[in-house]
């Protein structure tokens, strides 16, 4: 009992920190919105509480229910695309009655723990893991990146394909096979860009690469509106910011889904560089952090959900931080732990829930 | 093959996060760059541009200078009117843009063509521009802004704003005056350099040649804007630096010489006859009177966009009302160029007063017969009589004493030929031919003392403007004194600076006064002695003028011979100008005055009448002052 509640402050000191900071930002971004800004402080609660229920409970129930999780998934990802809500052009969300429950989020962690489970089931021989022996795990990423592909979500996608490869490779994998792949992803490219995107994807991506290198106003005026905000706002935020809720693209709503997907750009243009740079050592911390517990822990499941944690926010943040700031395109991903949204903020609860209870279960056994 | 065990599969995991980690470090590093770049080193600009996302800062147009009449009237003035802009942002970036401008489009009931140039400029509109209030309608009255208003608040981005009108109270009667302003043409910003696209300027007359001095200074104001470009009610201390409204400065107000009353008095004589009249004051070259006939309303043109059937209307009636005919239309000034030869033959003792030449009706010259418009003959006719009756045989006589250069001469002291300096956009010089010029046009035709002959009684090639005539006139008045004409007495600018004109002299001219008074007598005699071409038309009620008739041909009878009988119109157009030039009142003369009626036939009884009642409208006012 006693050691059930042990805490890892290493964890939850710049988790909590990130928190307060996502509510700083999201108290003057729904200034004009108040109920959705309450909203949010429910959900960070319900977030901590579910934190606390996942770092006490068993690793090895969440292991077994690793496949279970992953069917569900399955089942939940091809309904969203039946009779998933509409909001925007996408179809992403399921409408639970009291929330819009974004299934991609859950497969974020059905992906990262099916992984886990599954290699942690197959031994490795000494030279690495076959791309055959992979196969079966790699299928079963490929189909959830595809119905979410079709929602369409190309960012959590990615991210999704992005996690499963990271927790893939960071087992053994036989070096010939590896090189096989790096060749393979070289050809399937062009094939993607020219047969799979969308025209509006691929404007998106050419018009980023566009205004990186040059200062074409025109191109962004029009297909990078939001970016090109987002970007002012960034810049305007200068050393230390305009200051608390006097963010002007902020608050004369120049900054497009300021209180989702652009929340970063309003902490940025309220609290300037200081505030960017102490956001993004706290996040760099904890997944640092993350990182480093996988030397201590017993058994490969922990480690890779470990990784998969760790990467899941690393991305999360590079992506999220890069299309607020120009050099990606837009693409729907949030900010972890910042931005508005109920299921991210349960998702981010369940992982870190996790990664503290393999943390604080690794010191103390 | 071995297989790993737990500890080993874990140690390999942890080797590879370690490699995992440098990964994610370096991907932070590039996030802290552009961070830096972008609130570090591009900081100051992305400050300049949110600043300029949310600063809307519109010209506030000043009210233009008023144009005054001497005697205290408004010619020009502003009046307040409304007008609605949009702010183009807001349309452009959605895309059911065609509804939205129908939506506009009917509350402000707008005609097609606007609406088909709203939509035009709306599409056009990109970058900076979207952020720039676009003007849809203007000259809306107070009564109907009010119902715009209840409607608009629907639209965000519609601003309803104050503006002016251009009102000319006395319209047509001092058009050629005031002239008119409309939309800056793109070939004028390039004069006119920090006026904007949508600001109007003067086209002629004074609003034209005194456009910088009415205009004004531009006043700033700045609005906080937010995306949709609705102007924001904001917190002071979230916008440091905000730009400081500048008040507009109101234009300089332009007093002219002109009297009202005599332009009215003009406008009425004329009635439906072509033509021009000039009035100068005689001791200082102001001009008192500039009209021309058929005028045009400038209040119909001073608009953005000069209604088209208007402006065909004026700018294709053969009676040409927008050329001010005073001084941009030259005339044969006939008999009224008689008394410069008189002069000269005066001057170099080519006659004395008492010389007379036997008038006939008619001369022989080499094969050739010169004729006096009467035929029946003057009998002896010296200097005075020559004048009064204004006999042409008498003239022909002197051509063999004047030379093409000494006429020349002579007629230059008098200014001919040249621009009068009159601050009036638009002025001709008429023409003074010399023998250079003669050459030039009629190659190959000696001048004979037939040409001079025709010269010397005002046809020849000697074409004046009707302000040179009276400038003449004023001359003679004058004893020899020539004033630079002005019309322009003094420009007040809204701080109290006055800025005065002053009478400036052309020329004194070195010539016996005696003969001026000569000629002056001779003048009086016109319209006061039986005999005299204006005798029978002139008003004797008010002080006696002294003025000289003069019916000049405009074609000779071989080119009027080779028009359709059956085409009246263009018939009447060949028929002779009638002109009178005058000053008033005789003894010590205070104006001088020159009337041409295009197509008039007759001075004496077409021109002089329009003189006289300028004349007498002078001379009651006068009286009552």
């Amino acid at each position: 009992m006693n050691r059930k509640w042990k805490i890892d402050l290493t964890i939850i000191i710049p988790v909590m920190a990130i928190l307060g900071l996502g509510l700083l930002s999201l108290s003057s971004a729904l200034v004009y919105n108040p109920s959705r800004f309450y909203i949010q402080i429910l959900w960070v609660i319900s977030g901590i509480i579910v934190f606390f229920i996942v770092s006490s409970s068993d690793i090895r129930m969440w292991e077994r229910s690793a496949i279970p999780l992953y069917a569900a998934n399955l089942i939940l990802l091809v309904l969203v695309l039946i009779i998933g809500k509409r909001i925007g052009g996408a179809q992403r969300w399921l409408d639970l009655g009291f929330m819009n429950f974004q299934v991609s989020e859950m497969t974020k962690l059905s992906i990262i723990l099916f992984i886990a489970h599954r290699l942690n089931m197959k031994p490795t021989l000494e030279d690495g893991y076959n791309l055959i022996d992979v196969f079966p795990e790699a299928v079963a990423t490929l189909v959830c990146m595809g119905l979410i592909y079709y929602e369409p979500d190309l960012g959590s996608s990615i991210l999704i394909g992005l996690i499963a490869l990271i927790m893939i490779m960071s087992s053994k994998i036989n070096k010939k096979w590896l090189a096989g792949a790096i060749i393979f992803t070289a050809v399937i490219t062009p094939l993607l860009w020219n047969f799979v995107l969308h025209d509006y994807q691929k404007n998106r991506v050419i018009a980023i690469a566009t205004m990186m290198v040059s200062d074409s106003s025109e191109l962004s005026q029009t297909t990078l509106y939001h970016t090109n905000q987002s970007i002012i706002a960034v810049g305007s935020g200068q050393k230390t910011g305009k200051g608390y809720r006097k963010g002007t693209q902020n608050m004369l709503r120049f900054i497009p889904e300021h209180h989702t997907d652009f929340i970063f750009s309003v902490f940025a243009e309220e609290f300037g560089f200081a505030g960017t740079s102490l956001l993004l050592l706290l996040y760099l911390y904890l997944i640092t952090k993350i990182l480093n517990a996988v030397s201590k822990v017993k058994d490969k499941f922990s480690a890779l959900v470990l990784v998969g944690a760790a990467t899941l926010i690393w991305i999360h943040v590079l992506i999220n931080v890069g299309m607020v700031t120009g050099i990606l395109p837009v693409v729907g991903i949030p900010l972890p732990l910042f931005s508005y949204g109920g299921s991210s903020m349960i998702l981010m609860a369940i992982i870190l829930g996790l990664v503290h209870n393999i943390s604080v279960n690794s010191r103390y056994t | 093959m071995k297989i790993l065990n737990q500890n080993q599969e874990v140690k390999n995991i942890s080797q590879k996060t370690g490699r995992l980690t440098y990964v994610i470090f370096f991907t932070f590093f590039l996030l802290f760059t552009r961070l830096a770049f972008l609130q570090l080193i591009r900081g100051e600009s992305y400050s300049r541009q949110s600043r300029s996302n949310f600063t809307l800062t519109e010209k506030i147009h000043p009210p233009r200078g008023d144009i005054l009449s001497s005697d205290g009237k408004l010619l020009a003035t502003t009046q307040p009117s409304y007008k609605i802009s949009v702010v183009p942002v807001f349309f452009s970036r959605r895309d059911n843009i065609n509804e939205q401008i129908d939506r506009i489009s009917s509350v402000l009931e707008l005609s097609s063509n606007e609406k088909a140039l709203f939509h035009k400029r709306l599409s056009a509109c990109f970058g900076r521009c979207r952020y720039i209030p676009m003007l849809v309608k203007e000259d809306i009255h107070r009564d109907r802004i009010v119902r715009f208003s209840s409607y608009l608040t629907n639209f965000p981005g519609v601003l309803i704003s104050s503006s002016y009108k251009r009102v000319y109270p006395f319209g047509e009667k001092t058009a050629h005056v005031t002239g008119y302003i409309s939309r800056i043409s793109p070939s004028e910003i390039k004069i006119f350099e920090n006026y904007d696209p949508e600001n109007f300027v003067g086209k002629t007359a004074l609003e034209r040649s005194y456009e910088t001095q009415l205009h004004g200074e531009y006043g700033e104001i700045s609005h906080v804007i937010d995306h949709i470009g609705r102007k924001i009610e904001f917190p002071e201390d979230m916008v440091k630096n905000f730009p400081e409204s500048v008040k507009a400065e109101k234009g300089s107000s332009i007093v002219t010489t002109i009297k009202s009353y005599l332009q009215e008095t003009a406008h009425r004589a004329f009635g439906n006859q072509s033509g021009a009249a000039v009035v100068i004051e005689v001791s200082t070259g102001r001009i008192l009177a500039l009209y021309s006939n058929p005028s045009y309303d400038p209040n119909l043109l001073a608009r953005r966009r000069i209604p088209e059937k208007i402006w065909n209307e004026y700018s294709k009636s053969i009676l040409r009302p927008l050329t001010n005919k005073a001084i941009q239309q030259t005339y044969y000034p006939g008999s009224t160029f008689k008394i410069i030869p008189a002069l000269a033959a005066l001057h170099y003792g080519i006659v004395t007063p008492e010389k007379t030449f036997y008038c006939a009706g008619c001369m022989i010259l080499g094969n050739e017969t010169k004729c006096c418009w009467n035929r029946g003959g003057h009998h002896h006719v010296n200097l005075r009589k020559s004048i009064i009756e204004s006999c042409d045989i008498y003239y022909y006589n002197l051509a063999s004493e004047i030379s093409i250069e000494r006429f020349t001469h002579f007629s230059s002291l008098f200014h001919l030929g040249r621009n009068t300096g009159i601050e009036i956009p638009g002025e001709v010089s008429g023409i003074l031919p010399d023998r250079e010029w003669l050459n030039i046009n009629h190659p190959g035709i000696p001048i004979t003392r037939g040409v001079m002959m025709n010269m010397l009684i005002g046809q020849g090639d000697m074409r004046m403007t009707p302000l040179q005539i009276a400038m003449l006139y004023a001359a003679f008045a004058n004893n020899g004194v020539l004033m630079y004409p002005k019309i322009v007495k003094h420009v007040t600018s809204q701080n109290g600076k006055v800025t005065e004109i002053t009478p400036e002299v052309l020329r004194v001219l070195d010539i016996d006064k005696n003969h001026f008074k000569e000629i002056n007598r001779a003048l009086y005699g016109v319209g006061n002695e039986p005999g005299g071409t204006a005798f029978l038309h002139a008003d004797r009620t008010i002080p006696h003028a002294a003025g000289k008739t003069g019916t000049s041909q405009r074609i000779s009878l071989a080119s009027r011979k080779k028009i359709d009988p059956a085409d009246d119109e263009r018939l009447n157009l060949t028929l002779n100008d009638a002109l009178f030039a005058a000053f008033f009142p005789y003894k010590d003369p205070e104006i001088a005055v020159a009337v041409v009626v295009e197509n008039g036939e007759h001075g004496g009884s077409v021109a002089a009448p329009i003189a006289y009642k300028i004349m007498r409208s002078y001379h009651l006012k006068k009286r009552v002052e």
